[in-house]
């Protein structure tokens, strides 16, 4: 007899709060953001009566549809490229025997710790034709090759597409390498008892039992790809490039106004996400078909690469040099330099923009509230999000079944749109402009990737353990505490990264709710970049990196998960 | 301890007095000093501004100096963005923004139309060009001015004389990648500049309009979504010459040591970009008028040309570093824009251009 995994009657009243809080912070600004998108339009904003135009003008406009066939087929290569290569350095990292694993294991995850435009920021400074570090470098380690040599430009469509993969590159190794590492290793050692080689046991065995993940990875890497619009939209105009989410931005921001069209533009996106979603659950539907933890005991034992050893070191240094050594040591003498150059002197050094992050009140305040805010964050969304993930696929819950779609719906609304909708809702609250009207839109915008992360752990793992806990005795919460969390702590512990991290970086809604009284890193760094003072913002985004890894290293201490040790 | 305490209380309140008695004596306007007490028990101001963040800073520090226990407590807010959420807060009854400036007049315009701002003479009403103000309700203290920026360790003197005329940059030494162009729908500097060449005047159709726009497009320049990059990029040296920019922007730089250089080429499109006005429902209107009249004040003047641009005040010399230079120039020949026909073109115009770039 199985027994409920959830004491459902007394945890009733629970429920209803969750799903109450939920809806109201996830659900009402998508709201707002459908009746921007039915408003009539005026020259100052959106008029009070109704409207189908806006919807009209963007379903049947060519420039639309134009741009929403650009943003998802770049989508499509950039989530194919990072998936790739996420996966085969998550590979590398979780189950083999690679050398040094605890240190690649954080230097891979360096890339998300700067927001997709302070990257671009760096690749522009590395990468420009003329005065691009690399070309720079090149030109004058090898004068043959000519004053007009360029390895790299990336004012081109492959300069998106690169800046994207690495931006993305390194959630997909997240996101993986948890349920790669709980992996029990038996299947595939029969397989290759049996005969089988690597690549046929990775594409027969790996893949398949890790489809849970790699579909959930496939579709949150498509979506933030698909509405991704600093990039392309500081790129892609420079050669007539427009993509959609771009096109959104500029209809909400820029004069004269179109929020109506920006947010009609959205719900095509909501559309597409919400085809996405119902394909992840259908090809996850069957939970047990894809449990690798069950009540056996399992092993992870790490595959040996023998020959394969150098190959995959150089990969993994290839990419460590290209996504994060590079960029980094860009923008580091960046935020030491006075202005933008490619030739480099004494007197153009200063240490002026780290002296006054640390000596103006308001900056350190705002590296503090950052760590706060991002820390209460990733803990609300973990908590959150795992408890619905929790209900859904293990305790069968009804509720917990709408919330884990419901609560899913804010990734397919573009940010800005929805962060205009979370601004529209807490606007008519007495909590605006309060800190926790900021955390409450942080954890909104990130519980999707809370909901939906720990879904693949949750399906891999049996309900016999906790089962077999409760036979013997221990209440629902004891076997919960005991035998699930344990199970899952390596992605309970990327959920938390990527919420925190993500927190910290957050900028469309923070930019709008944003209080001289709660002042955020992000926000900050945003300001000095669009003032102009690049090296301000190199050296904001420097210190915003350090205090991101502090906090993944401090976290690991401190949940002890040790990839190196290849233990939970 | 006690005694030192109450001391350093005694001190300050004589301070106080002595810098209250002080402004009183020296009056910069009638009723400066009864605004200034009524300001105090509001103790801060709130100003959405656009201007870049570290210019707005200093600007509020010079205030605060001026007047102590008055604070400004900034918001970055640029353009579009600023107008969405004062309005937005303004019909939500959430009265945030004391005082709110916007670069696009349209825009603040819109606002003024709604009833949301506060019709409030400034003292230095009649020093201030009627260019760069909207009835008794906005003002602009900062000049935009265009300007085409070069950078001068790639351009030679030679080819800066040929940029002190607009047709200069269809030269064909600045041809296939020396030249950066501005193609965005955010940035009324860069509308500035095509309202001035799409100019429906028969003289100025024949010099520039659409055969000219067209010709830059020819010279396959790099264009730019954003003028802060464009700006950098001119700067690191990756283009050498970049138009639409002002003047502003473009000393922020070189002001730090930029190898850069500017002209100002004839007729210079020379507008208001920083419409300041104080909010109808602000909850501090004393303090608001008190920052409203210093920064469109002779004061404001001053310290705006130390942090940031050009002051528009009648009377008040340009005692920039920059204007000191050899090289620079100030505008020979100022070509208004007109703010009904920019409302009515903004994006007529940029379709125009962003077609013919397009078809480049």
């Amino acid at each position: 007899m199985r027994h409920r995994l959830l004491p459902f009657r007394s945890t009733n009243l629970a429920w209803a709060l969750v799903g109450g809080l939920v809806a109201i912070i996830a659900l009402v600004p998508i709201l707002f953001a459908v009746d921007s998108a039915l408003r009539v339009q005026t020259p100052a904003g959106l008029g009070s009566e109704y409207t189908l135009a806006n919807v009209e003008s963007v379903l049947f406009s060519a420039q639309y549809t134009r741009a929403l066939m650009r943003a998802v087929t770049l989508a499509l290569v950039v989530t194919f490229l990072s998936t790739v290569v996420g996966v085969i350095t998550a590979y590398l990292i979780s189950r083999t025997d690679l050398p040094g694993k605890a240190v690649w294991d954080i230097l891979i995850l360096t890339p998300m710790f700067l927001s997709p435009f302070v990257g671009l920021v760096a690749w522009i400074t590395l990468g420009s034709r003329e005065t691009g570090m690399i070309n720079v470098f090149l030109r004058a380690v090898f004068p043959f090759l000519g004053d007009r040599f360029a390895l790299v430009d990336i004012w081109t469509w492959w300069g998106i597409v690169w800046v994207m993969f690495l931006t993305f590159c390194p959630f997909v190794y997240l996101f993986v390498q948890g349920p790669l590492r709980r992996m029990d290793s038996s299947l595939e050692e029969a397989a290759r008892m049996c005969g089988a080689s690597h690549l046929s046991t990775i594409t027969r065995i790996t893949i398949p039992l890790m489809r849970p993940a790699l579909v959930a990875t496939i579709l949150l890497i498509f979506v933030m790809a698909v509405e991704m619009y600093t990039i392309p939209g500081m790129i892609g105009p420079s050669f007539g490039y427009i993509t959609l989410p771009w096109k959104i931005v500029a209809d909400a921001t820029l004069y004269p106004i179109q929020r109506g069209n920006a947010a009609a533009a959205g719900i095509i996106l909501l559309l597409i996400t919400l085809v996405g979603m119902w394909l992840q659950r259908r090809l996850t539907r069957k939970a047990e078909r894809f449990v690798t933890v069950g009540g056996k005991g399992f092993r992870s034992a790490p595959v040996k690469l023998g020959r394969l050893k150098w190959p995959a070191l150089i990969l993994c240094g290839a990419y460590v040099a290209l996504a994060v050594v590079l960029p980094f040591v860009s923008l580091t003498v960046s935020s030491f330099m006075r202005f933008s150059s490619s030739t480099l002197s004494a007197d153009i050094f200063t240490a002026i923009h780290y002296r006054e992050i640390f000596a103006r009140s308001d900056t350190f305040a705002g590296v503090m509230n950052s760590i706060y805010l991002s820390l209460a964050a990733g803990a609300l969304c973990l908590s959150i999000g795992f408890l619905i993930s929790y209900g859904d696929i293990k305790g069968g819950n009804r509720t917990a079944r709408v919330l884990a779609v419901l609560g899913v719906l804010p990734i397919a609304v573009p940010g800005f749109v929805y962060s205009l909708g979370i601004m529209e809702m807490y606007v008519r609250t007495v909590l605006y402009g309060t800190a926790f009207v900021m955390l409450l839109a942080h954890v909104a915008k990130l519980l999707p990737y809370a909901i939906l992360v720990p879904r693949a752990g949750l399906l891999q793992t049996s309900n016999d353990l906790e089962e077999s806990a409760r036979t013997t005795g221990a209440s629902w919460f004891r076997a919960f505490r005991l035998v699930t969390i344990p199970l899952l702590k390596p992605v309970l512990v990327a959920v938390f990264f990527f919420s925190a991290l993500n927190s910290m970086k957050e900028l469309s809604a923070s930019v709008l709710l944003y209080s001289p009284r709660f002042p955020l890193l992000s926000v900050q760094t945003f300001h000095a970049t669009q003032s102009g003072d690049y090296q301000l913002g190199a050296a904001m985004s420097v210190v915003q990196t350090v205090i991101m890894l502090a906090i993944v290293v401090i976290t690991r201490i401190v949940f002890r998960v040790r990839l190196e040790k290849g233990a939970i | 301890m006690r005694l030192s305490a109450l001391n350093a209380l005694a001190m300050t309140a004589l301070l106080g007095l002595a810098g209250g008695q002080a402004l009183a004596q020296t009056e910069r306007y009638p009723g400066e000093q009864a605004l200034y007490e009524a300001a105090k028990p509001e103790k801060t101001i709130t100003w959405y501004f656009s201007i870049p963040a570290a210019a707005a800073r200093a600007l509020g520090s010079e205030f605060e100096q001026q007047y102590p226990g008055v604070t400004v407590e900034g918001i970055f807010a640029p353009s579009s963005l600023g107008y969405q959420r004062f309005l937005t807060e303004t019909e939500n009854k959430q009265y945030v923004a004391d005082v709110v400036s916007i670069s696009d007049f349209p825009l603040m315009n819109q606002l003024h139309a709604a009833g949301h701002l506060m019709q409030h003479k400034v003292p230095a009403f009649d020093q201030i060009p009627s260019a760069f103000r909207a009835g008794e309700w906005g003002y602009t203290p900062t000049a935009t001015e265009l300007v085409v920026i070069y950078n001068a360790n790639k351009v030679t003197p030679e080819e800066a004389k040929l940029l002190e005329q607009w047709e200069g940059v269809l030269d064909p030494a600045f041809a296939n990648g020396r030249l950066g162009v501005a193609a965005m729908r955010n940035c009324g500097t860069c509308y500035a500049g095509l309202h001035m060449f799409l100019d429906p005047d028969p003289e100025m159709q024949k010099r520039f309009g659409t055969d000219f726009l067209k010709k830059i497009a020819d010279q396959k320049p790099k264009v730019y979504t954003d003028v802060i990059v464009a700006l950098d990029r001119v700067v690191a040296g990756e283009i050498d010459v970049y138009f639409f920019l002002h003047d502003a922007a473009a000393n922020s730089k070189w002001a730090v040591g930029a190898p850069i250089r500017w002209t100002k080429p004839a007729p210079t499109p020379v507008f208001g970009g920083g419409w300041t006005a104080v909010s109808a429902n602000s909850t501090r209107p004393n303090g608001a008028k008190l920052f409203i009249n210093w920064l469109t004040g002779p004061d404001g003047a001053a310290a705006i040309q130390k942090h940031y641009g050009r002051a528009i005040l009648d009377g008040v010399a340009d005692s920039r570093k920059v204007a000191q230079e050899p090289w620079y120039v100030q505008v020979k020949d100022r070509y208004d824009v007109d703010f009904e026909r920019w409302e009515k073109t903004f994006i007529s115009y940029n379709d125009i251009w962003f077609d013919i770039l397009q078809q480049q």
